[in-house]
This record gives C-alpha cells, structure tokens and sequence, in this order.
C-alpha cells in the first residue's frame, strides 16, 4: 500500500555558519637572509626544544640576523591580540610549533 | 509568531526527517526530536526573545549564536518550553571568556561542561537533585544537558573528531546536568556561596571530568570522610592536579549527615579540604607520573586549588549509601567554573 503525502513537513536548519571573510596571504619572502623571525611556543611539554633546535639552524644555514623567541601563557587559548600585535611589529616572519 | 530565518529541510514525515538530522551531521549520535516553526516560536516566547536576538558569541570560531538556533537546538533535545531559561543562562555562562569555551570543547583533556542548577526553578522544572543524580530517568535534568551538547555541535562547530579531539572523553558529554539538594540539606546552596542570593535561580557551568566516586561507608566523622575524599582530589593521574582551578565535591545525605551533626558548614569543608590536599612532591610523582616540561623550581607543597572557595560543596544524591563525588576540573586555570543568573 502506498500513504499519499499530499505536503512535505518542514524543519528548522540547527547549525550556524562560521562568518568568514576572504584574506589573501602575506607576501612570502624571497630570502631569509638578514631577517627577524619570531618562534612562538604554544607551551607545550616540547615546543620550545623544537624551536630553539630550529633557532640555530635558521641562523647557520639562512643566516637569519635575528630571533624574537615568544610563548604563549598557556595551549589552552589562542595567542592574545597583544601577543600576536607585538610579534608582527616586531618580525617579518613567524614560525609557531606544538610539541607534546 | 515570531519570524524565523533558519533554512527550512523538507521530509514526508517525522520518521524521514529523524533519519534526514542523522545524515546532515545533526545530531549527537541519537536520534533528535525534528524542530518545526511553530514549536521553536514557543521556546522562544519561554525565554522572552525574539529570533534573532544575539545570545552568544564563539570568537575563536567566528560564530555568532541566535536565540533561535538554541531553541532549535533545545526542541532537537526533547526540552520543554520551560527549560529555555536554563539553557538560556548555561549558554551564556559558557560564553564568558572565564570559561574558555573554544579551549575546553578542542582538548584532547575530553572535559565536558556540567551544569548545576540553583534555586526555585530546579524544584518548579522538577530537576533531580537526589537518587542516582548523574543517572537517566529526569527529562530537565537529560534533556537541559543534551541541548547544550547539541549547541555546541550545532551552533559552536564542535563536530566530534573533527573539533573535538577529546582523546577519551566522557559519557557526560552526552548530557551532564544537575540540581542541588537545596530542601534537604541546611547548608548554604552553591550559587548563594558564589555570589547569588539564596532565592535567584542560578547555573553555574564547569569545563568538568567524569565524576568519580568516593565510598566511606564506615566514616562517621567530617574529618575521616574528608580524607577519603582529599585523597581522590590528590589523585596524581587527574589532568588538572596541581594546576589549579575548581574541584566540585557532592556529598550525599549519609555523608553530610555526619558532617552536620558535628556542626560542619561548608565553610569548614572547604578549609580543610584546601589543607589535606596540599601536594608535596611524592604525591605528585606517585604512579609514575612525570611533568610535561621541567618544574625546577615548584615550591612544595603545592595546594591543588588557589584558594578554599574553589572547593565547590553541593548537597546531592539519593538517601542510602556511604558515597560522595569528586568532579574534577579540565585544566585549571585555563577554564574556571562560571554561575549566571537564570532569569524568568
């Protein structure tokens, strides 16, 4: 037997969309050489061996003239406005690492 | 009726539209009561907004949460109408940057927010605040909880395995709501001890683990049942230990019994919690367990929670039994326990 459904029931959508808006990527750098570059440690149990290690090569290998090292108080938050402002005066580039 | 903007989805009938929810990621793992127009204009007019008033905001995920999409959420739960307010206020509370929303919900840590429910509207919704009081069997108690779980798949992005990295997690996040004891026990309720006046109806929110029982059926002092359960809190495999942040503690009626017949309020539970939980160094390196990073110059002994007041003390659970419940925190600091007027 078939049931007639003569009109559809309707229902509600529950989910609310990210607002996201369209941003284009920093210029990328041609060379590091001569460079700032800020290391953000998440505060992890390891982020910091991996960025000091990775301090050092910067500066033997792509002769990078200077390194900003910065932390975030803790992983359970994103990076501050503040944080984020300071480094981004302060650097032309940054490299940020997690490490359990 | 309120005019209402959600994106309408067709089905031929409940059935097809419980099974449409499942397909759509819409749901918690269990089926979901299909919201209609008229029935979320309803629980709108419960909690006295319109549509499209502003509730909430996630700004770590760029979201911005309606009043109608919770009541969506909260009809999707099996609510009452009634049960806005409460759901209303968790919310909110759990927007408070205090409560670190977004951190909580991603950690692999897998907390869940446990709502505890204050006053008058705990007794008028008939919430169970006594016999298996983290069990099922109470709609406000279930359903309040499933919403907010709901909401923060529906309206947070906190798709699970996708958003939320809990790497055990727990069965309260399903649902995880209670009320406190308030008509069988003299002592001051929760929300009066955190600011509130003993007659408002309150929520407090708390980025909490699962709880873990304490069993002292022969304890018949304050003091010996307050061990059992300070040894619990110093567990060395609890995530938060020593981190700091808030403990919630419920005693059943045995055990505050006993605690009140010697004249103890949770004043004195507190104070003497925040002493025999005092971590010294053997404590914390029992069971193997080792630091994240390096900890040279800890201080010990360490207090497990800043100060007395983060013992959070509630009166629950059924009549018969020597046991109480230690809830321990997420991660201390990082999220701190939030109460909120529930209004109406």
């Amino acid at each position: 037997m078939t049931v007639e459904h003569p009109q559809k029931l309707a229902f509600l959508d529950p989910t609310v969309a990210p607002s996201l808006e369209a941003v284009s990527a920093a210029p990328r750098l041609e060379s590091l050489e001569g460079k700032v570059v800020g290391l953000l440690d998440n505060s992890k149990g390891a982020g910091r061996v991996i960025l000091d290690d990775l301090g050092v090569l910067l500066r033997e290998r792509y002769r990078v003239a200077e390194i900003v090292n910065a932390g975030k108080p803790t992983f359970g938050r994103v990076a501050a406005d503040a944080l984020v402002d300071d480094l981004v005066a302060r650097c032309d580039v940054v490299i940020t690492a997690l490490g359990d | 009726m309120t005019e209402l903007s959600s994106v309408r989805v067709e089905a031929d009938d409940v059935f097809e539209a419980i099974e449409l929810y499942f397909r759509n990621g819409w749901t918690d793992g269990l089926p979901v009561v299909p919201p209609t127009e008229s029935r979320v204009a309803e629980f709108l007019e419960a909690c006295g907004h319109s549509g499209g008033d502003i509730v909430g905001q996630v700004p770590e995920r760029r979201r911005t949460i309606t009043a109608e999409k919770l009541a969506i959420n909260a009809v999707m739960a099996g609510c009452l109408p009634e049960y806005m307010p409460v759901v209303l206020a968790a919310f909110q509370a759990m927007c408070d940057p205090e409560f670190n929303l977004h951190g909580s919900t991603v950690t692999t840590g897998g907390p869940a927010p446990l709502l505890i429910v204050n006053g008058p509207i705990a007794r008028r919704l008939g919430m169970n605040a006594g016999v298996s009081l983290f069990g099922p069997g109470w709609r406000p108690n279930a359903t309040i909880g499933r919403a907010i779980r709901l909401i923060l798949i529906n309206c947070c992005g906190t798709e699970p395995g996708v958003m939320d990295k809990a790497t055990i997690g727990h069965p309260g996040k399903y649902t995880y709501c209670i009320a406190e004891d308030e008509e069988n026990c003299p002592w001051e309720p929760l929300h009066a001890m955190r600011g509130f006046e003993a007659a408002d109806s309150a929520v407090t929110v708390f980025a909490a683990d699962a709880p873990k029982l304490v069993s002292n059926e022969g304890g018949t002092t304050p003091e010996a049942i307050l061990d059992t359960i300070a040894g619990t809190i110093k567990d060395p495999g609890a995530i938060s230990v020593p981190a700091t942040g808030d403990f919630l503690v419920v005693h059943s009626p045995q055990h505050r019994g006993h605690m009140i017949d010697h004249g103890w309020t949770k004043r004195d539970i507190q104070e003497y919690l925040f002493e025999k939980t005092k971590l010294v160094e053997e404590d914390y390196y029992r069971g193997g367990r080792r630091p994240m990073r390096a900890r040279t110059e800890r201080e010990w002994p360490v207090p497990t929670v800043e100060k007395p007041d983060d013992f959070m003390i509630m009166a629950g659970g059924g009549p018969a039994g020597g046991f109480s419940a230690v809830v321990t925190p997420w991660w201390g600091r990082v999220s701190r326990a939030v109460t909120r007027k529930i209004e109406g």
